[in-house]
């Protein structure tokens, strides 16, 4: 036997497997633990409860304006239920331009109270404000210092014109002696 | 001769069966159950090396926002956020703190960015100020609430390794306030405000991890 040829003929299969050892390192990553970490939070609302009054069309001539005399509309306000606290403006827009819009003669007064009668009674020594119209536009009666509450507050709202601004000319000149206007309110939410 | 002529045949018989992949029906053997070698594991953290604890100052109180120019008042919202974190690894990592909004409901009607814009948040690294050492700051104006949670903030603080003792990043202070710029006048009993009565819900997440 040919001792080259038979190794020439003896044919091996080598398998080799070869073991790819992927070393794969893990970054390490841990929740935190987490306390107090939850904040239920809410805005607020404001909502006032407001009712207004029935028009006013006659004021008297007083020569002193008193509760009793003067020409009065209630108006209340309250805290919406869940409303933030707000403190109330009430205000008087008036259209008219006329002569007696800006003679002076329409005076008014502002009582208030927590009950419907008023705090004013045989006079305007309670009153919270007074004063005079004597222009158009739109101006603030009273400016309630106070936060409503969820209680109704009654605001009382007088009227009476000044016989000794009231003229001749006022009187005689034609569509000068009207005075047209509005009383309303706003409010805005108490802030820290 | 012959000899050689079969035993070489034999060989490339193998070898072709062993490439081509053919089956036959030789013995097979495997393992018994009692040869088996059972492997279990758990994963746990191992907190004594490396872990973080994030204090989101008080979750106790309801926070209601009413429009204010102080971030400070008690119109707003202030919390003290305390991160402490332990990485006794050889290796540095990385602090990742997220304040996501978790739950949103708008009872007045969807509020619309421009809205939303006028909700607030800053984080300083100075107590009692939302003007001073400002880290972040930002509004909800980009929040999509109809797809939460969202996430609203993102800190990272990168921490060193060899840390063994509990320590603290520097103190993080949150103010989230409804600027008072924000004009909204209700009229009547009506609440026409998307902005009033809102809900909303905002949880604090982490994680600490090793960068490489």
């Amino acid at each position: 036997m040919d001792k080259k040829k038979l190794i020439g003929t003896i044919i091996g299969v080598i398998f080799f497997i070869v073991l790819i050892a992927g070393a794969t390192f893990a970054w390490l990553t841990f929740s935190a633990n987490i306390t107090n970490g939850n904040y239920n939070t809410i805005t607020g609302n404001f909502v006032i409860d407001y009712v207004g009054a029935q028009t006013l069309d006659d004021v008297p001539i007083l020569s002193t304006g008193t509760p009793e005399s003067a020409a009065v509309r209630t108006v209340s306000a309250k805290l919406s239920t869940n409303s933030v606290a707000g403190k109330l403006t009430v205000k008087l827009t008036t259209n008219s331009d006329t002569l007696l819009t800006t003679s002076g003669a329409l005076n008014y007064a502002v009582c208030t109270s927590s009950t419907e009668a008023s705090s004013c009674t045989t006079d305007f020594s309670q009153a919270v404000a007074t004063g005079t119209i004597n222009a158009s536009g739109e101006k603030d009666l009273y400016v309630d210092p106070n936060d409503l509450t969820t209680a109704n507050r009654y605001y009382f709202v007088y009227f009476w014109l000044d016989g000794s601004l009231i003229t001749n000319d006022i009187l005689e000149t034609p569509d000068q002696n009207s005075y047209s206007g509005y009383i309303h309110a706003s409010a805005e939410q108490s802030h820290n | 001769m012959k000899k050689k002529f079969i035993f070489s045949t034999i060989i490339a018989i193998l070898i072709i069966v062993v490439i081509a992949g053919a089956t036959f029906a030789y013995w097979q053997w495997m393992t018994s159950e009692e040869e088996e070698t059972s492997i279990s594991l758990k994963v746990e953290g191992d907190t004594s090396n490396m872990s973080a604890k994030i204090d989101g100052g008080s979750s106790i109180d309801i926070n209601s926002l009413i429009p204010t120019s102080n971030c400070l008042s008690s119109d707003a919202l202030q919390k003290e956020i305390t991160i402490t974190y332990i990485n006794n690894t050889d290796i540095s990592g990385e602090i990742v703190a997220n304040l996501d909004i978790t739950s949103f409901t708008a009872n007045n009607g969807n509020p619309t960015n421009e809205q939303l814009s006028y909700l607030k948040w800053v984080i300083t690294n100075t107590e009692n100020s939302c003007t001073t050492g400002i880290i972040q700051s930002g509004d909800f104006s980009n929040v999509d609430y109809h797809n939460l949670p969202q996430n609203l903030i993102t800190i990272q603080n990168n921490i060193s390794s060899n840390i063994s003792t509990e320590t603290q990043i520097q103190p993080l202070y949150l103010y989230i306030w409804l600027d008072s710029a924000y004009e909204h006048i209700n009229i009547g009993n009506n609440n026409t405000d998307s902005m009033q009565n809102l809900n909303f819900t905002l949880e604090w997440s982490g994680i600490i991890r090793q960068l490489g």
